[in-house]
């Protein structure tokens, strides 16, 4: 039998100080979930290496707490009890449109259609007196909502949006208290501004995932992104 | 700054899967220095690592769940995080300068800024106490190419101009000696 050091071609320590390529991570990984040994052995390794650490403290600038306990507080706002919410009762979530027949998935081929109205109503919700914005970062864009004063159509603007693997869509989500989700399109391609389907008029925040093009009828991740309805 | 006890930090992380705010705010005020320090020293660039610890910890907030106490210490996962994030990003941007320039060696990358000078003061300090700096000079140089440079075990090999065998047994029978050491300190 092999002592654990013999495992993984000898990589669990080189593993333990990053010292591998993504390959050889994911093989040590993939062991790692079937031996009890090796997991023990890692332990012992990655408490060695906190030694490195010893000495160096340098404490961050004060306004990076504050960003980040800001970013936490406003995903916490809206994540968190979608996240927790799908853990405890996936099925029980309420899919109003869903339930009623009018998805809103693949609506966007028919904007594209109709690509002059669909642009002109943008501007229209956009620059309306009283329309209402709403942003919040991510990654290395900012996201804005604008909601129109009449509060029955609202606007993302998502410019410069992480490129997705083939096959993937950003998909958007009103999200209300009680927790309900409708969605409210797939975004389309190159496009940085796009009319929300739907009526925002419920919602508290809008949320995004990553799902499967062209779409789906229910959230199947986790939210990537979201931007409460707060000033 | 005393060390933070591993209980409190590991009950801190379960806390903060919890989504609770206070006990991540918590958290942050007893290990942000440390996590930072490493950023910095690995990275070597002040702007970049306050990025790199801000998506650290914003990954620990997402993530806290997967803390496992059976598989190591809380402030051992907590380090591996922010880590694995900073060499991501060293490895990111040597390849960009790989392919920019193919034969730029990670010895010619530029001075660090004036703000290194207070990691560089740690560092100095940090060689007097430190149980890294007693495992000798052949474990000691594979284990730092490669935890604050970032080289696979490969490019150790490589740039020590030892075998990859060789390589592979200085990085774990330096880890080795570092345990028994931190064992006689303790």
């Amino acid at each position: 039998m092999k002592t654990p050091e013999e495992h993984v071609d000898g990589l669990l320590a080189a593993y333990a100080v990053d010292a591998v390529d993504d390959a050889e991570r994911v093989q040590v990984e993939s062991h790692l979930t079937e031996c009890a040994a090796c997991r023990e052995e890692l332990a012992l390794y990655s408490e060695s290496v906190t030694e490195f650490s010893v000495g160096l403290d340098v404490a961050p600038p004060q306004h990076l707490r504050a960003q980040i306990l800001e970013s936490v507080a406003q995903e916490a706002a809206v994540v968190s009890p979608l996240a927790t919410r799908r853990r405890r009762r996936a099925q029980q979530w309420l899919w109003g449109v869903a339930a009623a027949g009018v998805l809103a998935v693949g609506s966007w081929g028919i904007a594209d259609v109709l690509n002059g109205e669909q642009t002109s109503v943008t501007d229209d919700i956009i620059q309306a007196d009283g329309t209402t914005k709403y942003s919040a970062d991510f990654e290395q864009t900012t996201l804005t909502v604008y909601v129109s004063p009449t509060a029955d159509q609202a606007v993302l603007e998502a410019p410069d949006m992480p490129a997705l693997a083939d096959g993937e869509v950003y998909q958007v989500w009103f999200v209300t208290p009680k927790g309900t989700v409708v969605s409210a399109g797939v975004m389309p391609e190159g496009e940085d501004q796009f009319v929300l389907d739907g009526d925002p008029s419920a919602a508290t925040a809008v949320a995004l995932t990553v799902e499967p093009d062209p779409g789906v009828e229910q959230p199947t991740t986790d939210p990537v992104a979201a931007i409460p309805f707060e000033a | 700054m005393p060390e933070p006890s591993t209980t409190d930090l590991a009950a801190l992380l379960q806390e903060t899967a919890a989504q609770d705010q206070d006990a991540f705010a918590q958290l942050y005020d007893l290990v942000s220095p440390r996590l930072h320090g490493l950023v910095i020293r690995v990275l070597r660039d002040v702007a970049q690592a306050e990025e790199v610890t801000q998506e650290v910890f914003l990954q620990v907030w997402r993530t806290a769940e997967n803390y496992d106490p059976e598989r190591g210490s809380a402030l051992s996962w907590l380090l591996t995080l922010a880590h694995r994030r900073a060499i991501d990003r060293v490895r990111s941007a040597q390849s960009q300068s790989d392919r920019d320039l193919a034969y730029e060696s990670r010895a010619d990358r530029p001075p660090p800024n004036p703000t290194m000078e207070e990691v560089e003061e740690k560092m100095a300090a940090q060689a007097v106490r430190s149980a890294v700096t007693d495992l000798g000079p052949p474990h000691q140089e594979a284990l730092e190419l490669a935890y604050f440079d970032g080289l696979t075990h490969r490019e150790v090999a490589d740039r020590l101009g030892i075998p990859l065998g060789t390589a592979k047994t200085r990085i774990r029978d330096g880890l080795r000696k570092l345990r028994e050491q931190m064992g006689g300190l303790g």
